[in-house]
């Protein structure tokens, strides 16, 4: 261009420039240069400063290009980017001119754009954007703010200068910001608004959500001029939206992940949903467990009850919640616990079932264990024989087995006031309180006895045995007590320490001991009594040769020919020995014992020794002078007998005398009859003989001498004494009849003691029935044979005994004859009872009397014994 | 068996030796003697109605020698009866005697006593 047009172009008071058909500028006049700030040389190229962050300016040059490959006048904007940062825009208009060059060339001018992005009145915008009550910011379509409201300089806390470089500071948020960028281009790109959240930096430093609108403000052209930002505080909203998203992921997770199925019902019941562990744990899939009622999923058993719960919450609208056995996979059923709850709506309609399935098969399984476990426990404790009361460990009662609930027959509640309620006996709750709660506080196992009272009022004695059961910490979570029924041992045990004190006093008394020799060792036990007796130091240990010192030589025999027949077997043993004590003076000692096995075992001598020294002393003293006593009745029978001795000795002396007489007589015949002389002789010879046999009988009867024990004949000596007393009897005037019992067995006995027993009875009979007058006098003696003795019964039709005369008549002294002593009966129990007989007496029914006594009979084989001190002995 | 000419005794005694002693010396003396133990066996006996003199014991077991006495009189029987008992006991001879009996021997009695006695009460 030439230098004249251009000093002239230079001048005008416009901007001027010129561009050829490929867009570039070959001519700037001064006064555009000065606008863009970049000066025009001819051998450079010069460029629009286009601020290309704008829309419009990314695409001005495909704009400007297509524009100039058409021969029309166009106009068009051009954002420029200029030094001093202002955004502006240019309004281009070009005009084509051809000058018959091969090119054409284009000219325009640029004008500033009547619609800036700076405000006209700065003062009238500030107070509108001012009055918005939220942030506000306004920016050049480039994006640079140029304005700030108020409310936005105060929450950011901030100058309009600081805020302009809002990109490079951290006012949004670093996570939100390329994201908000990129919005904000996309926006400016299309021409339309950006809605945007996004987080920003308060003058406080909390990042506070904003829900940013960008509005574009566009000249009439509709040339965006302007973005409008208006920063809703969405803060609350978004973080709860936040945390309900978290939420809503961390309970998908959950859904998916925590061990239980859960499903989804709709209001028809089919399901709608299940989630993945359910299904994995049936291992079908959603569509096959739509319709589940007709599946195999639910156990058959548990099936008719699952679907009636099910349908009977669908009608209710009320939850549901079983337990049923569901199938796995693999075919094996698991106890699970279902459990369905209505999802309801805002208007309280039920929308869908949620169903949660928790596997409970190891609980069930553990319950069903336990419960078994219960059974078998409550089987044990009711089963034991004793009461089990059961303790929390701070001493409240929580349980019993059956039998203290049947003990008392009251409920455990009432039975924990057991300190108060009266079933512990008042002597014995002191003791109670003390070891119960001293066992709670140590913690240690109690025993104690106590009396509890019976729901019939009876105590009963106890013993109360306690136990605390502990955790795997030690700590006590139960106390166990055993009450046991005592009062049986507790009694015997009393009866039992009484008894043996009795035993004691017993032993002592009666000079009694006890022993025991086990036959195999030589083992000893004796008792303390029987140390006295052997008067053997206690403490000392006892043996055979300690027994054997102890006894006189006949004594010695005995024993040991007793310990060799223990040895041999069982068997009683009944004898007496003669102790040699220290100072030569002699006990008696009466021994009983049989030798049988123990509970060992062992062959043993068990038996009692009795100090009878005494006894025996008095015995040979009694029978001393029962001998005399027995000697002086007999003495006193004698001049009462006297007839009837005559009778007896005058009979064979008839007899002699006749015979004598008729012999004389014939022998002085011629020839002499020699044979009847002979058979007079003979029968002399007879009735002599008999007539000393009286004699022989009445020197024994009242003779001193000791009597022969022998075995007799009861029907021979009643005979002899019937006949010693016939005299008596044919004065008396007396019938007696004798029915004896026929092949008595002997008893053992003195003959001429036996008959003096049976003459005082026979006299006392005569005497009675001779007293009658009026009636027959019968004297009946009866003898027989019953159970191992044998028995003389004499029966009168007497005067008998009067009113108490039976029970006094064995009293000695007693009588009720006028000239009677008083002492035949006492004389004669005494022979009988030294016979280990018994005589007794009775009135009869109608007239008289009967006295009988019985005596053992002999033991067949048992030899003779002979008493020297004239007792006999006990068998 | 046929009574003889001879007068008849009969005695009555349970004692053995006086039952075989007394026939002999009665026979000596020329009587016929049947012996009896018992009273009952006496009055059971076919020789009751034969008997001229009865030697008859005092004291037997059953009826007695005067219980014999008081049946025979109760029955008419007057046979003439000489007691003998071996109780020499005077206060029981004499009521004996009153009561009829020829006499009444003390066991023993001699062998004239007896035969005193016989004649008289067969005489």
């Amino acid at each position: 261009m030439e230098a004249g047009l251009v000093r002239v172009l230079d001048t005008l008071p416009g901007m001027v420039f010129s561009i050829n058909p490929g867009g570039v500028i070959d001519f700037v006049n001064r006064a555009l240069a000065d606008y863009v700030g970049i000066q025009f040389q001819s051998d450079r190229d010069w460029s629009w400063p286009i601020a290309i962050e704008r829309p419009d300016g990314a695409t001005f040059h495909s704009k400007l290009r297509s524009m100039l490959q058409q021969s029309q006048p166009f106009q068009m904007e051009i954002p420029l980017s200029l030094p001093d940062g202002v955004g502006r825009s240019l309004l281009l208009r070009c005009n084509p001119m051809d000058d018959g060059a091969a090119e054409r060339r284009w000219y325009g001018i640029a004008t500033e754009s009547t619609v800036d992005s700076r405000p006209r009145d700065k003062n009238d915008f500030q107070r509108i954007v001012d009055s918005i009550p939220v942030p506000v910011a306004v920016t050049t379509p480039s994006g640079d703010v140029e304005a700030l409201n108020n409310p936005a300089l105060e929450y950011f806390g901030r100058t309009l200068e600081e805020l302009k470089d809002w990109k490079a500071t951290e006012v949004v948020h670093p996570e939100d910001l390329q994201a908000t960028i990129e919005d904000q281009l996309n926006a400016h790109l299309s021409g339309t608004f950006y809605n945007v959240e996004s987080r920003h930096l308060r003058h406080d430093g909390m990042y506070r959500w904003h829900n940013v609108l960008g509005l574009p403000l566009r000249d009439v052209n509709g040339t965006i001029l302007r973005w409008f930002h208006l920063l809703v505080d969405v803060d609350d909203r978004k973080r709860a939206e936040l945390e309900l998203a978290a939420r809503e992921r961390e309970a998908r997770v959950v859904l998916e992940s925590i061990p239980a199925g859960i499903g989804v019902i709709g209001i028809g019941g089919e399901v709608e949903a299940i989630n993945g562990p359910l299904l994995r744990y049936y291992g079908r899939t959603l569509e096959e467990l739509r319709d589940w009622c007709s599946t195999d999923v639910v156990h058959p058993d548990d099936m008719p009850r699952m679907i009636d719960a099910v349908d009977r919450a669908v009608a209710l609208g009320q939850p549901y919640d079983l337990e049923v056995r569901l199938r796995r996979a693999d075919g094996v059923h698991h106890w699970f616990q279902v459990t369905g709850s209505p999802l309801i709506d805002d208007e309280g309609k039920i929308v869908r079932w949620y169903a949660l399935h928790v596997d409970i098969d190891d609980r069930k399984r553990a319950e069903e264990a336990l419960a078994e476990r219960e059974r078998e426990s409550r089987f044990i404790v009711d089963g034991i024989a004793g009461m089990i009361a059961i303790f929390s460990p701070d001493a409240k009662l929580v349980g019993g087995n059956q039998q203290i609930i049947d003990y008392f027959q009251r409920p455990i509640d009432e039975l924990d006031n057991w300190a108060t309620n009266g079933i512990t006996h008042p002597d014995d709750l002191q003791l109670c309180i003390d070891s119960f709660m001293g066992s709670i506080a140590t913690g240690e196992p109690y025993d104690y006895e106590t009396r509890f009272l019976r729901h019939d009022g009876i105590w009963r004695w106890f013993q109360l045995r306690g136990l605390p059961l502990r955790n795997t910490d030690g700590e006590i979570i139960r106390w166990y007590g055993l009450l046991t029924d005592i009062d049986d041992r507790k009694r015997t045990e009393e009866q039992l320490r009484r008894s043996e004190a009795f035993l004691a006093d017993a032993q002592r008394l009666s000079k009694t001991g006890g022993f025991s020799l086990r036959l195999e060792t030589g083992e000893i036990v004796w008792s303390a009594e029987t140390y006295r007796i052997f008067d053997v130091d206690p403490s000392s240990p006892v043996t055979i040769q300690t027994v054997l010192s102890r006894l006189d030589p006949e004594s010695v025999l005995k024993v040991c020919n007793v310990i060799e027949t223990a040895r041999a077997g069982n068997g009683d043993f009944d004898y007496d020995i003669r102790l040699i004590m220290a100072d030569q003076s002699v006990k008696h000692v009466r021994v009983l014992a049989h030798s049988k096995k123990n509970k060992d075992g062992e062959q043993e001598l068990a038996g009692a020794v009795q100090d009878v020294t005494e006894r025996r002393e008095a015995e040979e003293a009694l029978n001393k002078v029962r001998s005399e006593l027995s000697y002086v009745t007999r003495i006193t029978s004698l001049g009462l007998l006297t007839a009837s001795i005559a009778h007896e000795v005058n009979q064979p002396l008839a007899g002699i005398v006749t015979n004598a007489s008729t012999c004389l007589r014939v022998l002085d015949t011629e020839p002499p009859n020699l044979e009847v002389a002979r058979d007079t002789a003979r029968r002399m010879i007879r009735d002599a003989n008999r007539a000393a046999d009286v004699i022989v009988r009445l020197r024994a009867l009242f003779s001193r001498k000791p009597p022969l024990i022998e075995p007799i004949d009861m029907n021979e000596v009643a005979t002899e004494v019937i006949a010693l007393a016939f005299g008596e009897i044919q004065r008396a005037r007396v019938s007696v009849v004798s029915e004896f019992g026929a092949a008595l067995p002997s008893v053992a006995g003195a003959r001429v003691q036996l008959q003096q027993v049976i003459m005082n009875l026979l006299r006392n009979a005569i005497e009675a029935t001779s007293a009658v007058e009026g009636r027959p006098g019968r004297i009946v003696i009866r003898t027989e044979a019953r159970d191992a003795e044998v028995r003389l019964i004499i029966e009168d039709t007497g005067i008998g005994f009067g009113m108490d005369g039976t029970k006094r008549i064995f009293d000695a002294f007693y009588t009720t004859k006028p000239d009677g002593m008083g002492i035949g009966l006492s004389v004669s129990r005494s022979i009988i009872e030294s016979h280990s007989g018994r005589l007794w007496a009775q009135s009869n029914a109608l007239h008289g009397a009967t006295v009988g006594f019985s005596v053992p009979i002999h033991p067949p084989g048992q030899a003779e014994t002979f008493q020297t001190d004239g007792s006999v002995a006990p068998r | 068996m046929m009574k003889t000419q001879k007068p008849l005794v009969s005695v009555v005694d349970d004692d053995e030796s006086v039952r075989e002693a007394l026939p002999d010396l009665i026979r000596i003396f020329g009587f016929d003697v049947r012996a009896f133990s018992s009273a009952d066996e006496f009055l059971a006996s076919e020789w009751l109605k034969d008997t001229d003199c009865l030697v008859l014991d005092v004291a037997m077991p059953g009826m007695s020698g005067p219980e014999l006495q008081e049946e025979l009189a109760r029955r008419g029987e007057k046979i003439p009866i000489i007691f003998i008992t071996a109780h020499k006991d005077e206060s029981e001879r004499i009521p004996l005697l009153q009561s009829g009996a020829v006499d009444c021997l003390f066991k023993p009695f001699s062998d004239v006593a007896l035969q005193d006695a016989l004649d008289r009460a067969l005489r």
